[in-house]
């Protein structure tokens, strides 16, 4: 059990391909660290060279006391669980979590003792003769767990260890799989692409696009003070709509004009983003949650200079809520990091994007209550809560925010001590 | 048929047209059941067929060997069934001819048999782990030339390797046949390579992690896993060197050395009478141990690869 640190590390592979860049990230003794990120960004490349299975080529990993990057994967005493869970298919469940004891040549009765408490921990008991062709997904992923477990190890690194479960499945062992890390407080990083795996399990989130770290933070502050345009639209479900729009002042104020439709911005968003001011009269990236707008009919006090009139599209009745499409005349932010986002949905989502880009009209989702009126086809007049309004700069992508430090960086101040070293 | 349709159409002529299952006519059921039977029945003749061509020869074989000492066996109308006796105690003196002890050849050929099988799978699957697993240097060019040593044919190798061997001081004893085989095979490696490289490679990451050197994952880990196809090797070895008659004619010179190849290649050739009855029966019994291998082992050599069920 300790913390681990990320200097700078970097990971080029022979054939010249840049997997990860400039990854710094301070997990503190029993945090669970999540990486996520869409597929192919570098996250797992992260947790295998923390692993020792890939050499980092650029800069240090530290675990514990110790800088671990010159070390076998079987000195750095860390666990991994693997996607596929990569059981022995030729040895019992219970070999499958002595193995790692029985290699450290563990006294017997120690080793007997250890595997059935991480059976009891799991509550895989009964299992431990049976062979992994002869359990369910479910219960390979707790022997996996289990033999990361029965170690003691200094940390657990999990990559990405719910996906080959179903989604009923994947939920109960998230849940376990915190219980776990809470009881044993061991540091653990763990690895997925799944944003909502990533809310609900990570003390801390370290989101990661294209091998480059983007943000870190806890799941509220991701959610809350997005850094740029990537983790605005990757973190929450459904995602933050972004449209581009216009700054104005006039003689009501600071608005937004995004197409038709004029959004007054508060005075307390401007006082809270005090760059915002400079980018009077130019093109941002205007960004609001499907949970910030509401049916005006059901707001409680929405300000007419926050009203929008659209006409709904389509509309989808969860019972507890509503989701509400409709179209605005402004179109959407239509960058790199967006497009990479709406790919990562699937073709259908990259080729609506397209298309309301080149027609100039965003599709925009809000998520309004159920006793809303609104219907596919009718109009609707929509509340939009400026107070939570995110704003960017179209051009690089990153939040305005302008009060002192964009982003809380607690790790900084830990870089710098290890650099003192 | 259509009378039914009618039927339910004036019952409830309101409700949505009900679904009519048509079940076939028997005439219908009679046809197809006669066609099925027929491509079985065609099916059975080719086997049939290709079967006599492989069991025909064996089963002359099993009747000259019963044939009596004296009686002829190359006659012109091929004489199928010994004419008076059939001497199943023809295949006991087989074995027990003081002139050819056919046990002792037996014992001989097993004992080369086995060390070669001991020999193969030690040597190759140790060549074969790391070109299927570790990155060095030179690892393709080694790997094929490794292939390449395939090309070489045995021809333009007995005299040479005689000679060394010869040298060594290894003429009259079993060294050239069984060392050989200590120094792998490329057909093996590569057989046992490509069948590693199919093994997950998480498994050997999963063992790193857990602590393992790459000689314990070899050892606990791909070994197991590789059992089937080193089953397929050790069956080959072991029919290989079964029937190997050169070698063993190459480098034995003692009767009491020599294997069944050379032991019924030399079986009462010589001798003024040639005893082709006795000669059969003892050939007939060295097809024993091969067949009993082949039938121990087939489950294993078929089913080897489902036990590699890894994802859910």
């Amino acid at each position: 059990m300790s913390q681990i640190v990320l200097q700078d590390l970097g990971k080029t592979f022979p054939d010249g391909t840049v997997a990860v860049t400039g990854v710094s990230l301070v997990i503190p003794d029993g945090t669970l660290m999540v990486l996520v990120g869409p597929s192919g960004c570098g996250k797992t490349t992260v947790l295998r060279m923390i692993a020792g299975l890939e050499q980092a080529t650029s800069g240090r990993i530290v675990v514990g006391e110790r800088v671990v990057n010159e070390l076998t994967p079987r000195e750095r005493d860390v666990a991994m669980v693997f996607q596929n869970y990569a059981l022995y298919p030729h040895m019992t469940v219970y070999q499958n979590i002595a193995l790692s004891l029985k290699i450290r040549h563990a006294p017997r009765e120690e080793l007997n003792q250890r595997v059935r408490e991480a059976a009891r921990i799991l509550g895989i008991e009964d299992l431990l003769k049976r062979r992994p062709r002869e359990l369910s997904g479910g219960q390979r992923q707790r022997v996996a767990m289990g033999r990361a477990i029965v170690r003691h190890p200094q940390a657990f690194l999990m990559d990405e260890p719910l996906s080959n479960l179903d989604a009923k499945l994947r939920v109960q062992m998230r849940s376990e799989i915190a219980r776990i890390q809470q009881e044993l407080g061991v540091t653990t990083v763990y690895v997925t692409h799944d944003q909502t795996e990533a809310m609900t399990l990570g003390h801390q989130v370290a989101v990661i696009q294209n091998g480059e770290l983007q943000q870190v933070g806890s799941p509220q502050e991701l959610y809350r003070r997005p850094r740029n345009t990537f983790v605005a639209g990757f973190i929450g479900s459904p995602a933050m709509n972004l449209l581009e729009a216009r700054l104005t002042r006039d003689d009501q104020g600071v608005a937004v004009v995004a197409g038709g439709s004029r959004l007054a911005v508060p005075d307390e968003v401007l006082a809270a983003r005090q760059d915002l001011l400079s980018y009077l009269d130019r093109t941002i990236a205007f960004g609001i949650r499907p949970e910030d707008m509401e049916d005006a009919e059901l707001a409680i006090a929405a300000d007419d200079d926050a009203i929008v009139q659209v006409a709904v599209t389509h509309h989808e009745d969860m019972g507890s809520e509503m989701l509400l499409y409709f179209d605005l005349d402004a179109p959407p932010v239509f960058t790199q990091d967006i497009q990479g986002l709406a790919a990562e949905q699937g073709e259908d989502a990259l080729r609506s994007l397209e298309e309301q880009a080149k027609s100039q009209r965003a599709r925009v989702v809000a998520r309004v209550g159920a006793r809303s009126l609104a219907r596919s086809g009718h109009p609707a007049a929509i509340y939009v809560d400026m107070r939570n309004a995110h704003f960017f700069d179209l051009s690089t992508g990153e939040a305005i925010y302008g009060d002192g430090d964009a982003v809380a960086r607690p790790l900084s101040s830990t870089m710098e001590r290890l650099r003192e070293h | 048929m259509k009378g039914t349709d009618v039927e339910v159409m004036e019952r409830a002529p309101e409700a949505q047209p009900a679904l009519v299952i048509v079940p076939p006519s028997r005439a219908e059921v009679l046809r197809r059941r006669a066609l099925a039977a027929a491509k079985e029945i065609c099916w059975y003749l080719v086997v049939l067929t290709v079967c006599a061509f492989i069991l025909l020869p064996v089963s002359w074989m099993l009747t000259a060997a019963l044939k009596p000492d004296l009686a002829p066996i190359y006659t012109v109308t091929p004489q199928w069934f010994p004419s008076h006796a059939w001497n199943w105690n023809n295949f006991y003196r087989a074995m027990v001819y003081p002139l050819f002890p056919f046990l002792r050849y037996m014992i001989n050929t097993l004992f080369v048999v086995f060390a070669n099988i001991l020999g193969i799978l030690i040597s190759c699957s140790l060549v074969a782990y790391p070109f299927a697993r570790m990155k060095f240097r030179f690892r393709e060019p080694l790997f094929y030339l490794l292939i390449i040593t395939m090309l070489v044919p045995w021809q333009s190798l007995v005299v040479p390797q005689f000679f060394f061997f010869y040298h060594l001081g290894w003429y009259g004893t079993y060294l050239p046949l069984i060392v050989p085989a200590f120094g792998g095979n490329a057909f093996f490696i590569f057989l046992i390579r490509q069948y590693i490289r199919s093994i997950p490679k998480e498994l050997d990451e999963a063992a790193r992690v857990d602590g393992l050197n790459y000689f314990q994952i070899y050892w606990r880990i791909i070994l197991p896993l590789s059992v089937p196809v080193l089953t397929v090797c050790a069956v080959f070895t072991f029919i290989w060197n079964w029937n190997n008659l050169l070698g063993p004619l190459l480098y034995l010179n003692n009767n009491n050395q020599f294997t069944i190849a050379i032991g019924l290649a030399n079986m009462f050739q010589n001798s003024a009478n040639s005893k082709t009855n006795l000669l059969m029966a003892a050939n007939l019994l060295s097809m024993i141990p091969p067949a009993i291998v082949f039938l121990v082992i087939q489950k294993r050599l078929i089913g080897g690869i489902a036990t590699l069920g890894l994802k859910g």
